[in-house]
């Protein structure tokens, strides 16, 4: 490993200090998050390869918006996004989690609408008044597509576009196949626990010799790294991303030694970067197992060699989190590579088991009020970064022109000052 | 028959209406239920129960008012008045009676065993002599203004007007209808995670049945005729409304239909029931009428039909979130083929709830989102506009 290097120095621009714990703990920051960040920033939904062709759609509904959406591939072949509601009485539209179709028509009294989510057809229409079946089309949502993610913005007028927001990471993927890959296995929970404080944990990698020590004891410590030190950490305007270590003298258990015979896995660090994109690795760092990306807001994205890795994090409340876990690999050429993908997804669950059980523990303490500043490691500056980009969107910048009313989105827009996506 | 109101607009009627879509705020608005509260539970008379829920002297029963953060006791004095009363003790505040019902002689706090008769006068305290200048007559329960009208009691806390001028000219029409002769068949109550107008106004349009109810009520409320369940007629009479529905005379019925339609009326068998149809219903003698849907002001609907009556009443609980009462009450069964008749329609109405039920939610849910501002209204719907405008005045008048 490298002589030991303080990523404090790189980035001076942060604090060292003890960090506040009242953003993970108060209702009330918690509201602005909602109203500054989450109603007004890019947040991805999904892959296009869920709306492969015309007619496939895919409902989601989205709990920190208070709100359901149809993501639809129109005839067209162009991907939109609509307010899952009937523009009669507001009636949820689709009813299914997804599936192809021509048209979506209302359950409650048959007002139908097509792909492009024009209204197409009003039952005994002459009933209505001076109406016109093109004033009640369903309500768009702004989305667009970066590497085939779709993101959403709940603003009816974002403030930034998609490429403005993904900033430095716009186009470190470019030659990264993600396309070529699928979906292999899916896990998703509702955790007791405020959203920061369960994306910090797949922030940092202090934990890693303590937490996962029987799960993982020497694939990501050992030998010049005892303490899973990030080898490369490279922290955005609002994202971020790190590098994390591999150890080239990980013993194989049994189980490993089958798996890692039958193809890349997401522990196979041997594999390194051979062959990958310029973008992957970028420090081109010794000893590398894969990249964890951390998209503002609420998406981290892992790419590993052969495969990615997806958590998108909904916060419910300020101490509640619904987690939705993806991990993609290129589909198997036989069944050897079948049982080495298998081996992938079942230690990505029993990694992340043993986050979630640690996480419902730590929002109690932070809420019990024994403390109120946390110290942070050198090696969790992310977790640093993190609080001081989320505490820019939501402290107040100028005082709040709570009258206004300009503000439209979802829900109706509540006022706020107009910081959002705004720089 | 119906042909013969084809092109009518009901809407244009009620010009005060108007035409045009109707808000969606005051179904999400946190500020706006709070009005409701003030400007409309507050100062209304509410169906608290029915009559025959209360039949001798001693008989009483609970009810939560959430909406106006009380609990009220309705009692049935041995005079034979029903009184009701905030169901507090007026020593330190304890609840009073602690079962939703029941028969008593009076009522004894579990806290410290103050007791208070039927008249709500507070008849006993325990060690008495270690309260200071306590004069009992100075301590009864605190009232809540009771009226009964033809077997059905309401209650009110800040009255402007008697209870007959509050039901008005609906009242006149209904004064002399057989509420009191009906027994109850069953019950249905859930609380449901939608605006209490929203949940209502799903019971006061049809346009909805061709669609939503389709498979449980194929052809009993449309046909050939009437294929989307155009009303009969329409009546809205100041706050309160009403509408005549129809049933398809050519409707076939199912094998357990055609047993039940043997032995007495059912809910959708409408005209063709053999009893007289009682005074106040389908007063324009429509042909082919299944029943009358009426709103009572501010959140009680009765289906009334031929030997029945459906009572629902909204209570809210929060903007999005109402405890709905059901009661089906029909004439006594004369013997068991009667009593199959009816366990048929009990079933049915069931069925036809289940599916409203699973649709509101999803609709609260919509609005909720702000994906729309307004919702337009068809003439079908004109009962639905009548209720948002007279609760909307009422919210405005404050």
């Amino acid at each position: 490993m490298a002589a030991e290097k303080r990523w404090a120095t790189t980035y001076p621009g942060l604090e060292t200090t003890p960090v506040p714990i009242a953003p993970d703990v108060s209702p009330d920051y918690f509201e602005r998050e909602r109203e500054r960040i989450f109603k007004r920033c890019w947040l991805c939904v999904g892959r296009v390869e869920g709306v492969r062709n015309p007619g496939d759609y895919v409902v989601r509904d989205i709990d920190t918006l208070r709100t359901s959406i149809i993501i639809v591939r129109g005839q067209d072949g162009r991907v939109r996004v609509f307010q899952n509601a009937c523009k009669h009485r507001g009636n949820t539209l689709a009813r299914s989690r997804g599936g192809r179709t021509r048209s979506f028509v209302c359950g409650f009294h048959g007002w139908a609408y097509d792909l492009e989510g024009n209204l197409v057809h009003v039952p005994d229409e002459d009933q209505f008044f001076d109406f016109a079946k093109c004033d009640y089309g369903l309500t768009p949502v702004a989305a667009d597509i970066w590497e085939g993610f779709i993101f959403i913005n709940a603003h009816s007028e974002p403030a930034e576009t998609l490429k403005e927001s993904m900033g430095e990471l716009f186009g470190q993927y470019g030659d990264f196949p993600f396309d070529e890959m699928e979906a292999l296995g899916s896990y998703s929970a509702t955790v007791g626990v405020n959203w920061k404080v369960f994306m910090d944990i797949t922030q940092e990698s202090y934990h890693v010799p303590f937490l996962h020590r029987r799960l993982v004891p020497d694939a990501n410590v050992g030998g010049s790294n005892p303490y899973c030190h990030f080898p490369s950490i490279r922290l955005h305007r609002r994202h971020r991303s790190s590098s994390i270590y591999s150890n080239p003298d990980h013993k194989l258990t049994p189980v490993e030694k089958i798996a890692f015979g039958g193809g890349g896995t997401v522990l196979d660090g041997a594999g390194g970067d051979a062959g990958l994109p310029k973008g992957v690795n970028p420090d081109r760092v010794p000893h590398w197992a894969f990249d964890s990306n951390v998209i503002f807001p609420n998406l981290i994205l892992h790419v590993g060699n052969g495969w990615f890795i997806t958590h998108s994090y909904w916060p419910i409340s300020v101490n509640r989190t619904c987690w939705e876990n993806t991990l993609y690999m290129r589909p198997p050429g036989n069944a050897a590579e079948k049982i080495s993908q298998e081996f992938s997804k079942v230690i990505t669950r029993d990694l992340a088991r043993g986050d979630l059980s640690t996480l419902e523990s730590v929002q109690a303490g932070l809420a019990s009020g024994v403390v109120s500043d946390i110290p942070l490691s050198d090696q969790e500056i992310q977790l640093r970064h993190h609080y001081q980009v989320v505490d820019e969107f939501v402290r107040p910048r100028e005082p709040e022109d709570a009258g206004s009313q300009s503000d439209r989105g979802m829900n109706g827009g509540v006022a706020t000052d107009g910081v959002g996506c705004r720089r | 028959m119906v042909s013969a109101v084809e092109g009518r607009k009901w809407t244009l009627d009620y010009p005060e209406l108007g035409t045009s879509p109707v808000p969606v705020e005051p179904t999400v608005s946190g500020d706006y239920f709070e009005r409701e509260r003030r400007r409309v539970f507050r100062c209304s008379w509410l169906n608290v129960a029915a009559s025959s829920e209360l039949p001798g002297p001693g008989d009483y029963v609970v009810r939560d008012l959430e909406v106006l953060g009380t609990s009220v006791l309705l009692v049935r004095g041995r005079d034979g008045r029903v009184r009701g009363f905030h169901n507090v003790c007026k020593h330190r505040g304890n609840t009073l009676a602690k079962s939703c019902g029941g028969k008593a002689n009076g009522f004894v706090c579990g806290f410290h065993g103050w007791a208070f008769d039927t008249k709500g006068n507070l008849v006993h305290v325990p060690d008495e002599d270690q309260f200071h200048d306590l004069n009992k007559s100075d301590f009864p329960l605190t009232p809540i203004e009771t009226e009964e009208w033809n077997g059905l009691v309401f209650a009110s806390i800040e009255p402007t007007e008697s209870l007959s001028e509050a039901l008005g000219e609906w009242g006149q029409q209904f004064e002399n209808y057989p509420f009191d002769e009906m027994r109850p068949v069953g019950r249905y109550a859930t609380s449901v995670r939608v605006n209490w107008k929203v949940f209502m106004v799903a019971f006061l349009e049809c346009y909805h049945v061709p669609r939503l109810h389709r498979r449980t009520v194929p052809d009993a409320a449309t046909g050939e005729a009437n294929p989307l369940c155009h009303l009969l007629s329409v009546r809205l009479q100041g706050r309160h409304r009403s509408c005549s529905v129809y049933g398809n005379p050519n409707h076939a019925p199912s094998p357990a239909e055609g047993l039940a339609f043997r032995y007495g009326p059912t809910v959708i068998q409408g005209e063709k029931a053999k009893s007289a149809r009682p005074t106040g219903v389908n007063p324009e003698n429509n042909a082919h009428w299944a029943f009358d849907m009426n709103g009572i002001f501010p959140n009680l609907i009765l289906h009334i039909g031929n030997g029945f009556y459906y009572k629902l009443v909204f209570w809210p609980l929060a903007v999005d979130r109402t405890r709905w009462d059901v009661a089906l009450y029909m004439s006594p069964a004369a013997n068991a083929g009667e009593r199959i008749s009816q366990e048929f329609s009990k079933i049915l109405t069931r069925d036809l709830y289940r599916e409203d039920l699973s649709t509101v939610e999803s609709v609260q849910a919509g609005l909720a989102s702000g994906a729309l501002s307004h919702f337009p209204l068809s003439d079908q719907e004109v009962l639905v506009r009548h209720t948002f405008k007279v609760i909307d005045d009422a919210v405005r008048a404050g």
